[in-house]
């Protein structure tokens, strides 16, 4: 098989091989023209003093014949004397003449074949002989008898009355040449000797012959002796040219040369009668050229082509050595590719075992920790020393941290791995929002920062997406404004963001220390805070941030900063949400009407009026300001003086200067009957709450404000119920008295259990209804009206997620909305609550449970102050 | 787990919760019916009585406070998985040492 390289070194070699020969030829070309082309004008050099010497020769021989045929004419052939002594005359002047014959009477040449010459004969006289004296041959003689071509000539001659040519026709002649017959007419005018004897009528007629030895006229010329020389006339009249004289080179040497060429030239002289032409030729041997430049030539053009056929090959060694590097090259990256995919390979599986480990020993971890952090929490409440209780505070503290710490690395590890899949499902985002605010109202309250939400009426309230991490990014971003904030206010707020149709702004705006702007890019980034110290001082594990960063991203939106040092901070996340079906509103706070209702918001944080008013604008009330207790009283009684006065105040209870109570007391000196609501914070709340019932106030609200919970405060308020305000809503609307509550359904087969869960929710003011197994619960659950199931998982029978399944079932069935079930799951591991989740139940609690942790499972749901 | 039960010579203490310490007495009560119905199983080779018994105690005690008793239960439980009667009757004894020796204090209800 041919490769394509091998194809390619072929056309390679052939080109270099081509061109080399080209090459050569073109060089051998130029080398031979040059050497021919000197051979050329040696020959031209050389035919031009011949032709010269020749045409000089051939016009002489015919102007003597025509000067001897006067002279004839006019002295007569009788004074043979004078003319033989002119003859020899000319025999010195021209070599080439050789004899010259005259016959005085044309009879005296007999005719071939009894032919008569036509002309007249009326004289015979001898014919006259003249040979060069020295001369090697015997004069020309004319036998008509003999010779044809002699009789042609001469009647030619007759005929023309000029010189004819003729090959001589005497045997005994052995003449090279020719001869010239030329008629000699006895009376004619010496003036015109050229003239036709016939014309005049001259009966006399002689024949003049000159014999010309062409040798002769060619030794003119130094004839070289490679040159080939022919002579030839033709007469007119007479057909076929004769040679007269013909030369060849005598071969030279034994070995014939090689004949290479053949240089030719021609000449020709007309005469009246007659023309010559002579042929000079001139082979050309490979001998005779000058070959130093021709082999100088094909020396270069050989040398040319090994050259090319040299760097052919180099190139082709090159490009094989290149081939050769190449594929050691790709051997190389194969190799390494399959290293790197081993490598990569074992970086994926160390990542999955990393997280696997991360995942088991975040488990394990965390079940010694709750332990720690349950112990700490359970000798804290035991009688100790101060400094004891200062060492609980602190190992608590610690468990906690790592605690948080262990949580973040498991998360982290997860997104990190791409392990963590979001949820897809149906929540309240206002409720989530509220939700996460509360669980740090009480840490701002203590801290004395303001913590406010705002959600912008716009919001949609029900969407789909993951809840929890939503809670979680949430959480994590109220956590650090409280962590970082010392002083002021931590708002959160949400709203659609503007020109990205479809997605929720939200943001949590803080009054505290800021964050330097190199730093700013840092922030999302692992385990980073600002420095050391910061950690020392606030404490955190540094991953919240890149974990918000990244659920955030999960969720198709993206995470900034903008924060001025010293000012505040503003986190602000911008996120996709699917839009759910709204489900039926739980009580009627949220259609209250509040058209044209003047209510007076007194409140110190501009923030917190501004949310108010948004709040109660959004239902038609017609809200006015007061930043303290003395505007109030002024905004109060402008107008009362108006008769535009208050129908509701809603007030603040922390205040600078007048609290709200003494607020409260002073609207009531001052003659208004006014429905008051009064705004307090968690930590004061009991005690708060008490001297509000004790002036006989009409309803309260925790801080922060939450849109639902204030229309149903302002809705008490201005029903003048002030006694309802602990009372749930049900469906209808109806306001149901504390002992109208709908009961818990306590689910579990332990019968231990049973009577400590109720221990512990002796307090709270709902009846529970106990089930022994699943079946039994959801028996129970078809007859009455339930606020919360408490579900045991592991139960004989029926277990609590059949259980909840049945439940959920029949639910939808009836058009029911959902009722809360906490499952109370035996290990805290994610397969369990996945599977509670899946089959339906709100959330989760894991055993052994705690008072504490059991009553803020419920307490999202239930009305337990 | 032991943190809860603090060992003090011949007694252990148990720091129950407030709210349940009315229910301590008939708590440890119901356990000593379960030793005795634990050794009836043992006899009747019952082990499916066994585990539920297991089961059910390892369920409970932690939440009470009596951490001991929930891993009793989960000791039970598993040899009753395995159907191994001498660590069935290893469990039971460590029961009947603990109910005999158990003194509960009240932690009091921070409300």
């Amino acid at each position: 098989m041919v490769s394509r390289d091998d194809t390619s070194q072929g056309l390679t070699y052939a080109a270099a091989i081509g061109l080399g020969l080209s090459f050569s030829v073109f060089l051998l070309f130029l080398a031979w023209q040059n050497a021919f082309e000197a051979e050329k004008k040696e020959f031209a050099f050389e035919s031009v003093l011949l032709r010269e010497a020749v045409t000089v020769g051939v016009t002489a021989a015919d102007d003597v014949t025509g000067s001897l045929a006067s002279l004839l004419s006019s002295i007569g052939s009788s004074n043979r004397e004078s003319f033989r002594v002119f003859v020899d005359a000319l025999f010195k002047r021209h070599p080439y003449i050789e004899s010259v014959s005259y016959y005085p009477s044309l009879a005296a040449l007999g005719a071939p074949n009894g032919q008569t010459v036509t002309g007249a004969a009326s004289d015979f006289l001898a014919p006259m002989h003249i040979a060069r004296e020295g001369g090697q041959r015997a004069p020309v003689e004319i036998d008509l008898v003999s010779d044809p071509r002699a009789f042609d000539a001469v009647q030619a001659a007759l005929d023309s009355g000029h010189a004819v040519p003729s090959r001589p026709s005497s045997a005994k002649a052995d003449l090279a040449g020719y001869v010239l017959l030329k008629t000699v007419s006895l009376h004619a005018s010496p003036m015109s000797p050229s003239s036709d004897p016939r014309d005049r009528g001259d009966p006399r007629v002689g024949l003049l012959v000159v014999a010309i030895a062409a040798d002769h006229l060619f030794r003119q010329a130094s004839l070289s002796g490679d040159l080939r020389v022919s002579l030839y006339t033709e007469s007119q009249g007479i057909s076929g040219r004769q040679s007269v004289f013909s030369k060849r080179p005598d071969v030279q040497g034994g070995q014939p040369d090689w004949e290479i060429a053949m240089l030719s030239e021609e000449t020709s002289t007309q005469f009246p009668h007659y023309s010559t032409k002579m042929i000079v030729e001139k082979p050309v041997y490979w001998g005779d050229l000058d070959k130093a430049l021709i082999f100088t030539a094909a020396v270069l053009g050989v040398g040319m082509s090994l050259l090319l056929a040299a760097l052919a090959r180099a190139k082709e060694v090159q490009a094989r050595d290149l081939r050769e590097r190449t594929r050691e090259i790709e051997r190389q990256v194969q190799r390494q590719t399959k290293e790197l995919a081993v490598t990569r390979d074992q970086a994926v599986e160390a990542s999955r075992v990393k997280s696997e480990f991360l995942a088991s020993m975040s488990h394990e971890i965390r079940t010694p920790l709750n332990a720690i952090i349950g112990m700490a929490e359970l000798l804290n409440d035991t009688k100790l020393s101060q400094v004891q209780r200062k060492y609980v505070g602190i190992f608590k503290k610690a468990g906690e941290a790592l605690q948080s710490l262990v949580n973040d690395i498991l998360d982290f590890s997860k997104i990190e791995a791409g392990q963590l899949e979001l949820e897809d499902t149906s929540f309240n985002l206002r409720e989530l929002i509220e939700g996460a605010v509360d669980i740090y109202a009480l840490r701002a309250d203590e801290k004395g920062i303001e913590l406010l939400s705002h959600v912008a009426p716009d919001v949609p309230v029900q969407v789909s997406g993951d809840p929890g991490r939503l809670r979680q990014v949430v959480l994590n971003l109220l956590g650090n404004a409280i962590k970082f904030t010392e002083a002021g206010e931590i708002v959160m707020s949400l709203s659609r963001d503007p020109g990205k149709p479809g997605r929720i702004l939200f943001s949590v705006r803080d009054t505290g220390i800021g964050i330097p702007k190199d730093k700013l890019d840092m922030i999302f980034g692992s385990f980073s805070q600002l420095d050391s110290s910061t950690t020392r001082k606030y404490g955190g594990t540094g991953l919240g941030l890149a974990i918000s960063k990244r659920l955030v991203a999960l969720m198709d939106g993206w995470i900034e900063v903008d924060s001025q040092l010293g000012r505040g901070s503003t986190f602000s996340f911008s996120i996709k949400l699917g839009r759910a079906p709204q489900p039926e509103p739980r009580g009627p706070g949220l259609e209250i009407d509040l058209t044209d209702k003047r209510i007076l918001v007194i409140d110190d944080n501009a923030t917190n009026r501004l949310i108010l008013r948004e709040m109660l604008k959004g239902h038609g009330a017609l809200v006015s300001e007061a930043v303290d207790g003395p505007a109030a009283l002024e905004a109060f009684r402008r107008a009362r003086a108006k008769t535009a006065a208050f129908e509701l105040v809603i007030t603040d209870c922390r205040m600078p200067g007048m609290d709200g109570f003494q607020v409260a007391e002073a609207i009531r000196a001052a003659g208004g009957e006014v429905d008051t609501v009064l705004l307090l914070t968690s930590s004061s709340l009991s005690d708060d709450m008490v001297k509000a019932q004790a002036i006989g106030m009409g309803a309260y609200l925790v801080k922060p404000v939450k849109s639902a919970e204030l229309m149903r405060a302002v809705n008490q308020a201005l029903s003048a119920r002030p006694s309802a305000e602990h009372e749930p809503w049900d469906k209808t609307g109806e306001h149901i008295r504390p002992h109208q509550l709908s009961p818990i359904l306590l689910v579990e087969d332990n019968e231990d259990n049973r009577l400590l869960v109720r221990a512990y929710l002796k307090r709270v003011p709902y009846e529970i209804d106990e089930a022994e197994n699943g079946e039994i619960a959801v028996a129970k659950f078809k007859e009455r009206r339930y606020s919360l199931v408490l579900m045991d998982v592991q139960m004989p029978i029926m277990d609590g997620h059949a259980a909840t399944r049945a439940i959920r079932r029949w639910e939808n069935e009836e058009g029911r909305p959902a009722t809360p079930i906490i499952a109370l799951t035996a290990h805290a591991i994610k397969e369990e609550m996945d599977k509670s989740k899946a089959a339906g139940c709100t959330t989760h609690l894991t055993k052994p449970i705690k008072k504490d942790t059991l009553l803020q499972a419920l307490e999202p749901y239930l009305l337990l102050r | 787990m032991e943190q809860a039960d603090a060992i003090d010579h011949h007694r252990i203490i148990a720091r129950i919760d407030a709210n349940l310490i009315d229910l301590v007495p008939g708590y440890i009560e119901n356990r000593q019916k379960d030793v005795l119905a634990i050794r009836d199983a043992l006899g009747r080779g019952d082990m499916e009585c066994v585990w539920i018994i297991g089961h059910s105690m390892k369920g409970s005690g932690g939440g009470y406070g009596f951490h001991t008793v929930s891993e009793v239960g989960a000791a039970l439980e598993q040899a009753a998985k395995v159907s191994d009667g001498d660590a069935v009757s290893r469990a039971l004894e460590r029961l009947q040492d603990y109910l005999a020796r158990v003194e509960v204090v009240c932690e009091p209800d921070p409300e």
